[in-house]
């Protein structure tokens, strides 16, 4: 993978829910929760600051994404005014149930909770839904043979750094979790700072995927015109 | 001599106008149908394809006109009353196919479909009737009729060629429609519709075997007591001989058949759309009396419904290359050529990139190009760059600010392009509201121009094959 490639796809992590995974080994399960920090300083002088968490929940051929979304979001009463429109799916409140088949192929799935609908999604439309369709990138947050192609911080234990002209990124690793810790990057202006933070969580006291029964199948084209 | 040359002027006028709208001068109509192909669609094609000054062959057509989308109820129609106008002349709400104009596709606000099994939920009375078709008046004298596409063959365009609902996605439904024996065959179709290839097994299997049918009926299996053969994949579609098949149901695909660029990427075993166009051509064109053929490039659409311009113009060029396939194989002195879309979408050609950059690129400024003679991207008002193609609303993923741009491949096939207005839904991105472009060309085409209201092509359809 080429240096511009790497930064484009740790630039692209900090902003975006989706997570480089690789597994060479089985990995270990575990509960997430990560915040995902933007700060923006635009030519115009305006600051703008952005902050949203996930919860992630890694099991043995299985991750579960979901936002954390705050209360009384998305109940029945928000949804009232859609209910007209048979098409209404809030990416935002579907969780993504990713799996590894038989196949060793990544299959993601949307599941609406809200809706108790579990929505399939084909491989061309995996964009739309912010999946890269790579199992090795749904299970760590972040690719661990990146790190290959990133310099040590001298002194800070699994700490990388990787500079180019127009970027700075820094990782922190967690071996043991295989996930990074933290991931932040600056542009070289300092007008664009990323930080993506990784804490682990409890784990849910029902873990949402073995509560799907009954829910309606659905597919991503029933939601087209 | 005044009086005698206004005299002859006033016959060559009356003549032209009755020339201009002579009935039945075509024996064979071939319905070309966009969904969602713009004005713009249309250009960046163009330009991806052929570059700025090349053509598309849809482009080479005699006559060009422009046609006002609206539907009954709304602003930006829908496919369903957007094909359905072309088909029966008939303004109807949106999501109404081929029905009255009184027909509601809502009871209240809740849709006429159990949107869990795709059952339609119309009352049998008392909500409007069906409207006759282009297709069913072609089959009602003597012509052989048929219906292709890229999409479910149940799906809104083609369904309106056949079918008569209050609710698009009533999808079992509309299958039972067109199947003989299956108890809500159309009879309006006679004999049955000839040729009908595209997607959308799922319902026509039972829920018991892998599909949708809540009703237990296999009607693949009906079709071919009716005499149909039936072909489930492109190989099987490839040994069909058009010489000795007079009708022919393929579906390939459960859902919709794939994105042409995934079809050749992955060499899926599905027909692309010019042999599928061709294929039905030569079926048809048996019939001593003519035919009514419909083809649909159906997955424009739903290509630009995930701002992905990527995979809607490699469908856009799939579309116009049956366009070139079925030019090639009919004669226009008793054809009639017509192509249009059924609705625009908010895709938009942005920027002043200098000439030969790519459509799927950034955009170029072309004072800095010309100044510094090398490309030189242009840069928003955020300091990153920002790509030709955008759209004016979209769904999916939303980056919570721009990305860079400048090391990303946005000519990449899952590159998706950025968007004004923020909406949630993954592939919500909506129609466009504006008029479509429509070209033909063949026997009857010379009242096809200038602009016009959807449902005047159906009259101008209806009028040149004289029925």
């Amino acid at each position: 993978m080429s240096k511009k490639i790497l930064l484009h796809s740790l630039g692209g992590l900090l902003a975006t829910t989706l997570f480089s995974l690789a597994v060479a080994a089985p990995t270990g399960d575990a509960n997430l929760l990560v915040d995902h920090e933007i700060k923006e300083l635009t030519p115009d002088g305006v600051t703008r600051q952005l902050h949203f968490q996930e919860r992630i929940y890694r099991r043995a051929g299985l991750v579960w994404v979901e936002r954390v979304l705050p209360p009384g979001a998305h109940d029945a009463a928000e949804h009232e005014h859609g209910d007209h429109d048979h098409k209404h799916l809030d990416l935002a409140a579907a969780a993504k149930l990713i799996t590894l088949d038989a196949d060793k192929v990544a299959r993601i799935k949307l599941v609406n909770t809200h809706d108790k609908v579990v929505i399939s999604v084909p491989p061309a439309e995996y964009g739309n839904v912010g999946f890269d369709g790579s199992w090795e990138n749904a299970v760590h947050l972040l690719d661990p043979k990146q790190l290959k192609t990133m310099q040590p911080v001298p002194g800070q234990a699994q700490s990388y750094q990787l500079k180019r002209a127009d970027t700075t990124i820094r990782v922190v690793w967690d071996a043991k979790g295989e996930f990074p810790r933290q991931v932040e990057s600056d542009n070289a202006s300092g007008t664009r700072h990323k930080l993506m933070r990784v804490r682990e969580t409890s784990a849910p006291a029902t873990t949402p995927w073995t509560t799907l029964q009954g829910y309606a199948q659905k597919e991503y084209s029933d939601y087209l015109d | 001599m005044k009086t005698k040359l206004k005299i002859c002027a006033a016959a060559v006028a009356f003549v032209a106008a009755t020339s201009a709208f002579a009935a039945g001068e075509a024996t064979n109509v071939i319905f070309f149908l966009g969904d969602g192909m713009g004005p713009t669609t249309v250009t960046a094609s163009r330009i991806y394809k052929y570059g700025e000054a090349g053509a598309l062959t849809m482009e080479s057509l005699k006559r060009t006109a422009r046609i006002k989308t609206y539907s009954k109820d709304a602003q930006t129609t829908d496919s369903a009353p957007s094909m359905a106008a072309y088909m029966t002349g008939v303004k109807m709400n949106n999501e109404v196919l081929s029905m009255s104009a009184d027909t509601s596709a809502y009871n209240g606000t809740t849709p006429y479909v159990n949107a869990a099994t795709g059952d339609s939920t119309c009352p049998a009375s008392g909500n409007g009737t069906p409207v006759t078709s282009l297709l069913e008046l072609s089959k009602a004298a003597g012509k052989a009729v048929g219906a292709v596409t890229t999409t479910r063959i149940t799906h809104a365009t083609p369904a309106a060629t056949y079918a008569h609902i209050c609710h698009r996605d009533g999808e079992n439904d509309i299958a039972a429609q067109v199947v003989p024996g299956s108890g809500k065959f159309n009879s309006a179709l006679g004999t049955g519709v000839d040729v009908l290839l595209g997607g959308g097994s799922k319902f026509f299997i039972p829920t018991a075997s892998g599909g949708k049918r809540t009703d237990g009926q296999d009607l693949t299996a009906l079709l071919k007591t009716a005499g149909y053969t039936y072909v489930n994949t492109g190989t099987a579609f490839n040994n069909v001989n058009p010489t000795s098949t007079s009708k022919l149901v393929g579906l390939f695909n459960a859902d919709h058949l794939n994105y042409e660029l995934d079809r050749v990427k992955n060499s899926v075993d599905e027909p692309s759309l010019a042999d599928m166009t061709e294929k039905a051509i030569r079926i048809l064109g048996k019939n001593s009396k003519g035919y009514f053929l419909m083809v649909e490039g159906g997955r424009i659409d739903h290509a630009l419904h995930g701002t992905n311009a990527k995979r809607a113009l490699e469908d856009t060029i799939a579309f116009d290359d049956a366009i070139k396939r079925a030019l090639s194989l009919v004669d226009l002195k008793n054809t009639l050529i017509v192509v249009t879309a059924d609705h625009d979408h908010t895709m938009t050609i942005n920027g002043y990139s200098h000439k030969g950059n790519p459509i799927l690129g950034k955009v170029t400024d072309i004072v800095q190009t010309t100044v510094q003679g090398k490309r030189v991207l242009a840069n928003a008002a955020d300091s990153l760059p920002y790509t030709t193609l955008v759209f004016g609303n979209g769904g999916g993923p939303r980056k919570a600010t721009r990305d860079d741009l400048t090391s990303v491949d946005t000519a990449a096939d899952d590159y998706l392009q950025e968007v004004g207005v923020v909406l949630g839904t993954p592939g919500s991105e909506t129609h466009g509201g504006g008029d479509v472009m429509l070209f033909s060309t063949g026997a009857g085409n010379s009242g096809f121009k200038g602009t016009m209201v959807n449902t005047k092509v159906f009259s101008l359809v209806k009028t040149a094959l004289g029925l």
